[in-house]
C-alpha cells in the first residue's frame, strides 16, 4: 500500500481537507472536507480515480465539515469521528456555522462512533489509531495513518492553538501536547487543519500554548 | 457587566481590558473572536448577534450595556 496525500484549502474558510489515498487501490479517506463548494474535492476524487471509504473528521466546527452532506449523498460513505463530534456536526450552533453565516450547517451523523470500535479501524489492511484530543474543541481527535499524523486544529505549524470557544480548554490541551509529545520519533509528518505540513519529531510543542 | 467583561478578556486573551475601546481597536481581534463572542453570548446570555454587529458597537463597554439590557 503507498499512501499519498493530497491537501485541498477549503473554502471560504482556509482550513484543510486531505485526501489520502492508496495509489496502487485507488482507494481513499476524505478528512475534513470543510468548504461549502465540494466541487474541488470531488474534482481531485474524478482527477485521480479515487474511491472514497470513509469521511474522517477531527473535529465538529464547520470549517472542517462543510462538505459533509454533499459527499455522504454522492458517495453513501460514513463518517467516522469521535461521538460528541456526530452529535455537533448536527446542531448550527455546537458546529458553530449559525455564527458564521447567521443560516448555518448540519451534517448527517457518524456512522461509525470511534468510542464504539475502542478508537481503532481497519481501513485496506492499515489500522488508523484515533485518539481523543480535547483542547480546541470538546469532540477533537488526532489519528495515526503510516507516517502521517492528523491533528485538526489541535496542532498547527507556528500557530498557538485557538481556546477561545466555549468548549475549549487550555489545560486539557496541554494534556493533549503532553500525549503528541510522547509520538515523537516515529518520523511522523503532522497534517494540521490550517497550514503547512511539518515534521513532529523537530517541532517544538510549546508553540502551540 | 464585570463577568461579561472577564469573558470577553478571555477571548481577547488580554488583560486590563479597555471597555473604552472598540473590539477592532484590539490586534488581537479576528474571526475567531468574532466567532467566540457570538457563541458566548448565545450560550451564556441567549443572546442572538451578528458580527458586524457586535464589530460596530463605539465602545465595548457600550456593547456590554447592550447584552445586559436585554437580559
Amino acid at each position: 500500500m503507498a499512501l499519498q496525500l493530497r491537501t485541498i484549502v477549503n473554502s471560504p474558510v482556509t482550513s484543510n481537507c486531505h485526501i489520502l489515498y492508496d495509489d496502487y487501490s485507488k482507494h481513499c479517506l476524505i478528512i475534513d472536507p470543510g468548504s461549502e463548494n465540494p466541487e474541488e474535492i470531488l474534482g481531485v476524487i474524478a482527477e485521480l480515480y479515487l474511491c472514497p471509504d470513509y469521511i474522517f473528521l477531527t473535529h465538529e466546527h464547520f470549517d472542517h465539515m462543510w462538505s459533509c452532506a454533499a459527499l455522504v449523498e454522492k458517495y453513501s460513505i460514513p463518517i467516522a469521528c469521535s461521538r460528541i463530534c456526530s452529535f455537533d456536526i448536527q446542531d448550527r450552533k455546537k458546529n458553530l456555522s449559525v455564527f458564521y453565516n447567521q443560516v448555518g450547517i448540519v451534517s448527517p451523523p457518524a456512522r461509525v462512533i470511534l468510542e464504539e470500535v475502542d478508537w481503532i479501524l481497519d481501513w485496506k489492511g492499515k489500522q488508523v489509531c484515533f485518539y481523543n484530543s480535547p483542547g480546541h474543541s470538546v469532540g477533537g481527535v488526532i489519528f495515526i495513518i503510516g507516517k502521517y499524523l492528523f491533528t485538526g486544529d489541535t496542532l498547527m505549524k507556528d500557530i498557538a492553538t485557538p481556546t477561545k470557544f466555549c468548549c475549549s480548554s487550555k489545560e486539557r490541551l496541554k494534556e493533549t501536547l503532553a500525549f503528541i509529545e510522547t509520538l515523537k520519533g516515529q518520523h511522523l509528518l503532522v497534517c494540521p487543519g490550517h497550514g503547512d505540513t511539518f515534521e513532529l519529531d523537530d517541532y517544538d510543542l510549546r508553540k502551540a500554548l | 457587566m464585570e463577568e461579561l467583561i472577564s469573558k470577553i478578556e478571555e477571548i481577547l486573551e488580554v488583560e486590563g481590558l479597555d471597555i473604552t475601546k472598540k473590539f477592532t481597536d484590539y490586534d488581537e481581534w479576528d474571526s475567531l473572536c468574532s466567532l467566540s463572542i457570538l457563541a458566548m453570548l448565545d450560550s451564556d446570555y441567549h443572546i442572538t448577534m451578528t458580527g458586524k454587529e457586535v464589530a460596530s458597537f463605539d465602545s465595548i463597554e457600550i456593547f456590554c450595556k447592550e447584552v445586559l439590557s436585554r437580559q
